[in-house]
């Protein structure tokens, strides 16, 4: 791990995930100077990872900010397949990630050259 | 510094006594709103604000050997559960729900000097409430021992403030075979006693600083600490720098602590 990947966490709430935290936070921002918020666009990045009310998500980012790889952990490691252990299951994630197979993600990839996808019939688009 | 020459004995009188000063603030901010539906986390309150202790009480942080600056050793449950129950009266040591790497009691010799040894702590516990449990993210201190007095200097064993520094479970429904669960931010639980300002300009000749002993003793209780967990705000400079990818992990409360 240290090898291969810089590796960080945070906490949903410092993102504005779940509002009834707000104010302490940003109690503690002034306190302590705290320059990590959902402005940041390592922040950016994560947010846009993140899987509809998932308590805790793993992501691989390029120094880009390009998504790599993102799953629930609520759903792992089924999410990945069939994984009789769950430390080859998140090496598997990691390898993927790194390999550029987007374990995890849905096939989708959004840029700025294109910003929407027609999906059957369903439009993505990404939201600035 | 050399680890093995600079081996000490610590020593503390178990026939004085001490004053231990207990504190903790009224709950205000959950993420589910607990605080206010759920009777017994509404009104936790510290079950004695000063207590006497025996210093006896502290032999539990003493190592039962010599060591030297950085090591480890555990701690004994019997004392610090005394300490405890002066917070709250049923402290449980033995963690109601265990992912595996949730018990423990840790204690690593920070600094020592001629006069004074700083020994900096981290205890897993949880409390039993009525129809349910209070698990705070950790309880972290220093206990600072006078060697030529063979007393206590300074003491402090409290909650780290963070973003989300508690998990509870409430039986809400006592029928159900299931409990509900929060997590929040306690503002203050807090066991405290001596004057930290009468020794916070001692010199120590032999010394960590409390982030390496921090680390040192993060490494006792998870195996994920042998990882290099850097700020967010430094990940990207660093990735760029050293041309990896970033691995995160975005998680509704502390990773390496047990509010999560």
């Amino acid at each position: 791990m240290n090898n291969n990947f810089v590796n960080t966490w945070v906490t949903n709430a410092e993102l504005g995930r779940t509002q009834r935290l707000r104010e302490p936070i940003a109690k503690r921002r002034i306190r302590e100077g705290k320059t990590f918020d959902s402005s940041h666009v390592l922040a950016k990045a994560i947010m846009k990872g993140w899987k509809k009310g998932s308590p805790v998500d793993c992501m691989v980012i390029s120094h880009e900010f390009e998504l790599l790889g993102g799953i629930d952990y609520n759903y792992f490691p089924e999410c990945l397949g069939e994984f009789e252990d769950e430390v080859d299951a998140y090496i598997y994630f990691l390898k993927e990630s790194v390999a550029g197979k987007r374990p995890g993600l849905a096939n989708i990839i959004l840029t700025p050259e294109q910003p929407s996808q027609q999906v059957l019939n369903i439009s993505v688009k990404e939201i600035e | 510094m050399n680890t093995v020459l600079d081996r000490i004995t610590l020593f503390i009188d178990g026939a004085k006594t001490i004053s231990v000063k207990g504190y903790i603030k009224p709950i205000e901010h959950t993420l589910s709103n607990f605080h206010e539906e759920w009777e017994a986390l509404a009104n936790l309150r510290v079950a004695e604000p000063e207590k006497n202790h025996p210093l006896s009480v502290f032999h539990a942080f003493i190592p039962i050997e010599s060591v030297s600056v950085g090591e480890c050793w555990e701690i004994e449950k019997t004392g610090v559960t005394k300490l405890l129950q002066q917070l709250h009266p049923t402290p449980n040591l033995d963690m109601h729900l265990d992912s595996g790497d949730s018990q423990g009691l840790w204690a690593c010799l920070r600094a020592c000097n001629q006069r004074y040894a700083d020994i900096q702590f981290r205890i897993h516990v949880d409390f039993k409430l009525t129809d349910g449990w209070f698990t705070p993210s950790k309880f972290i201190g220093n206990l600072i021992i006078d060697r030529l007095e063979e007393e206590i200097a300074f003491f402090k064993m409290s909650v780290p403030e963070g973003i989300v520094n508690f998990d509870v479970n409430w039986k809400q429904d006592k029928d159900a075979p299931y409990s509900i669960t929060d997590a929040g931010l306690i503002q203050q639980m807090e066991l405290r006693a001596g004057t930290q300002e009468d020794i916070q300009d001692t010199e120590y000749v032999l010394h960590i600083t409390e982030d390496e002993a921090t680390r040192i003793l993060n490494r006792q209780f998870y195996k994920s600490e042998q990882i290099n967990w850097i700020r967010p705000e430094q990940a990207v400079e660093l990735a760029e720098k050293q041309c990896k990818l970033i691995h995160i992990i975005s998680v509704d409360g502390p990773l390496a602590d047990e509010a999560c």
